[in-house]
C-alpha cells in the first residue's frame, strides 16, 4: 500500500472507532435533536410569520455545531482517556483531520439529514392532525448553501476552544469571543480617536451640528468611501481566506504539544 | 533501541530528571524504584506522552514526543492506570487491531485462552484483573518491539502471574525491547535481566544479573555479619541476608551462599550503597 493509502487507512480506522465507541451516545443524541427540531418545526409553523425553514436549520447547523465543535476533543483532557488516544497508532496530523472532517463535513450532512427527517416528520404530523399543509424543507437553495463555509469559519474557533481549553470548552470559548469583540472595540475607538482627533474635538465644541457637517467635509479629504471599501474588503479577505486556517493551524500546534498531564 | 541524552524533566518547579542519560538495547528491563522516584515518567516520556524538558530521547529512529504513526503502531504501553471503553473485547480487537500491521490473530487467541478470558463481555464490566489480563494479550499480539508496561502484575491472582511470566519471557525477541516497571520484585525474579534502579530522578543502576552475580554474592547467614567485604545486610525470616563482595575467594562457614540474588535485597542494598555497588560493578556509562 502506499503511503496515502496507509494515511487514508488509518483516518478510517479513526473514523470506525469514534463511531463505535460514540455509538450510543450518537443514537441517543440524534433521537434528542430530532425531537427538539420536530416541536420546533410544529411550534414554528403555529406562529404568526409561518414556518421559515433555513432559519431553523440555519440555527440548528450554527448552535448544534458550535456545542458539537466544543466537544470533539474531550478525550484529550480527559486524564484516564488521554493516554488511549495519544497513543493511537496515527500521527497527530491524521488525527486532527479526521477530528476537523467530522466537525465540518460530515456535521453539515448529518445536521442536514436530521432537519430533513425532523421536517418531513412534522409536516407529516400536521397534515394528519391538524389538516393543515406547511412548507417542506428545501436544502438546495442558495441561501443554505451560502451558509456552509460561513459555518465552517465560524466552527473553526470552537474547534481551537476545544483543544485549547480543558473544560465547559464551548463556554470559555463565547466568552474569550466576547472579550476579543470588547477588546477590538476599545482600540477601534482609541485609534480613531488619536487618528481623527482634531475632527472629533471640533464636533464636541459649541455647535454641535454644524461641526458635525464640518467633520464630514473633512473626512471627505481622506476619501473615506474607499477607505471604508479598502478595510471591508480587507476584513472580508481576513474573515474568508484566513480566519480559519490559522484557527486550524493553531489547533494542529496546540494538539501536537498536548501531553498526558494536561489531563484533568 | 534507546538512548536518552541529558534528559531533563520537571512538573513545574519540581525538577525530576536532571541530565539523565540511559541506552538500552533488546531485552527484558526491570524498572525498579521508590514511590515517585520517576519510574512512571521515565515510561510516559519514552511514549511520547510527555516531553522532556531538555535533552534527547531517542527510541528506535523515533522521537517519541512527535507521536508519528509508525513508531506508535511499534509501541505498546499499559500503564498503571487505564482506561477500557465500553465494548466487547471482540469488537475492541476489530476496531483497535488494524492499528498494528503486525497484529497477530492466531496468537491473541491463543493467549485469551491462556489467561482464560471471555471477549464476548463488555470490557469495561470486567474486573481489574482481568481488564489487566486483556490489555496484556493485546500488547503481546500487537507485534510493537518497544513495549512498556507499568506494574503489570498489579491485580492479577496468582495463576495469572505466573502465566504472565512465561508468556512474556516467551515473547523476548532480539528484536523487541521491554521495560517493566514494578515494585512487585518476587513477582519478577527470574524474568527481568537486566535490573535498572532509578532514585531521586537519577538511574542508579542498569546492570545484567550476570554482572551482578561475578560482582556480588548474595548469602544468607543466621548471624549478623560485619566485615569489609559486606557491603549490605538486611534481617529476613530465621536470619540475615548478606551481599558482599564476590571476590572469587572462600566464604565463612556461617555463610550459606545461594546463587540467585534476591533482587528486593538487592534493591534496597543499591540504594542505600549504590556508590560501593557501582565501584565493584564497574561503571558502565549507564550503557547495555
Amino acid at each position: 500500500m502506499s503511503r496515502l493509502k496507509i494515511k487514508l487507512y488509518r483516518i478510517f480506522l479513526l473514523f470506525k472507532r469514534e463511531v463505535r465507541e460514540g455509538l450510543k451516545s450518537l443514537i441517543i443524541a440524534s433521537a434528542a435533536a430530532s425531537g427538539f427540531l420536530f416541536f420546533l418545526i410544529i411550534s414554528d409553523a403555529f406562529s404568526i410569520t409561518g414556518i421559515d425553514h433555513n432559519r431553523l436549520y440555519l440555527l440548528f447547523l450554527s448552535a448544534g455545531g458550535f456545542i458539537y465543535t466544543s466537544s470533539c476533543f474531550r478525550e484529550i483532557h480527559q486524564r484516564d482517556k488521554n493516554s488511549v488516544y495519544l497513543l493511537l497508532p496515527a500521527s497527530v496530523f491524521e488525527k486532527f483531520l479526521q477530528r476537523l472532517i467530522t466537525v465540518t463535513l460530515i456535521w453539515i450532512f448529518f445536521s442536514l439529514t436530521l432537519y430533513l427527517i425532523s421536517s418531513y416528520a412534522a409536516a407529516l404530523f400536521i397534515k394528519y392532525i391538524f389538516k393543515m399543509q406547511i412548507p417542506l424543507f428545501n436544502p438546495f437553495v442558495s441561501a443554505i448553501f451560502k451558509a456552509f463555509p460561513v459555518y465552517i469559519i465560524n466552527s473553526s474557533l470552537f474547534f481551537l476552544g476545544a483543544i485549547y481549553f480543558k473544560k465547559t470548552h464551548f463556554f470559555k470559548t463565547l466568552l474569550s469571543l466576547f472579550a476579543f469583540f470588547i477588546l477590538t472595540a476599545i482600540i477601534t475607538t482609541v485609534m480613531a480617536r488619536l487618528i481623527f482627533s482634531s475632527e472629533i474635538n471640533t464636533v464636541f465644541e459649541y455647535h454641535f451640528e454644524k461641526n458635525l457637517d464640518s467633520m464630514r467635509f473633512s473626512l471627505l479629504d481622506y476619501n473615506l468611501d474607499s477607505m471604508i471599501s479598502v478595510i471591508f474588503k480587507s476584513l472580508r479577505l481576513i474573515y474568508y481566506a484566513l480566519l480559519a486556517p490559522l484557527f486550524w493551524f493553531v489547533s494542529y500546534l496546540r494538539l501536537k504539544e498536548v501531553e498526558v498531564r494536561n489531563g484533568i | 533501541m534507546i538512548g536518552i541524552k541529558n534528559l531533563s524533566f520537571s512538573y513545574g518547579k519540581n525538577s525530576l530528571f536532571s541530565g539523565m542519560d540511559l541506552t538500552l538495547g533488546s531485552g527484558l528491563y526491570g524498572l525498579l524504584g521508590k514511590n515517585g522516584a520517576g519510574k512512571s515518567t521515565l515510561l510516559k516520556i519514552l511514549s511520547g506522552l510527555l516531553y522532556p524538558d531538555t535533552g534527547s530521547c531517542k527510541v528506535s529512529v523515533f522521537d517519541p514526543g512527535k507521536r508519528e504513526a509508525e513508531f506508535l503502531s511499534n509501541l505498546f504501553y499499559l500503564p498503571e492506570e487505564f482506561y477500557l471503553p465500553a465494548l466487547t473485547g471482540r469488537c475492541y480487537i476489530d476496531l483497535y487491531s488494524p492499528f498494528y500491521p503486525s497484529f497477530d490473530k492466531t496468537k491473541l487467541e491463543f493467549l485469551i485462552s491462556e489467561f482464560e478470558l471471555d471477549i464476548s463481555k463488555v470490557l469495561a464490566s470486567l474486573s481489574y484483573g482481568q481488564k489487566k489480563k486483556f490489555l496484556l494479550a493485546f500488547g503481546l499480539a500487537c507485534g510493537a518491539n518497544i513495549m512498556l508496561l507499568d506494574e503489570p502484575t498489579n491485580g492479577l491472582d496468582i495463576p495469572s502471574k505466573s502465566q504472565f511470566r512465561r508468556l512474556v519471557s516467551s515473547a523476548v525477541t532480539k528484536e523487541k525491547c521491554i521495560i517493566i516497571s514494578t515494585h512487585q520484585v518476587r513477582d519478577m525474579e527470574d524474568l527481568i535481566d537486566p535490573v535498572i534502579i532509578v532514585d531521586n530522578g537519577t538511574i542508579i543502576f542498569n546492570h545484567s544479573m550476570e554482572e551482578v552475580s561475578e560482582g556480588l554474592r548474595y548469602s544468607f547467614s543466621p548471624l549478623q555479619l560485619s566485615g569489609d567485604e559486606i557491603i549490605h545486610t538486611e534481617k529476613v525470616p530465621g536470619g540475615w541476608a548478606v551481599i558482599s563482595k564476590n571476590d572469587g575467594e572462600g566464604k565463612s562457614e556461617q555463610i550459606s551462599d545461594d546463587n540467585n540474588i534476591d533482587i528486593e535485597v538487592l534493591f534496597n542494598a543499591v540504594i542505600q550503597k549504590h556508590g560501593i555497588i557501582e565501584n565493584i560493578l564497574g561503571r558502565k556509562d549507564q550503557t547495555i
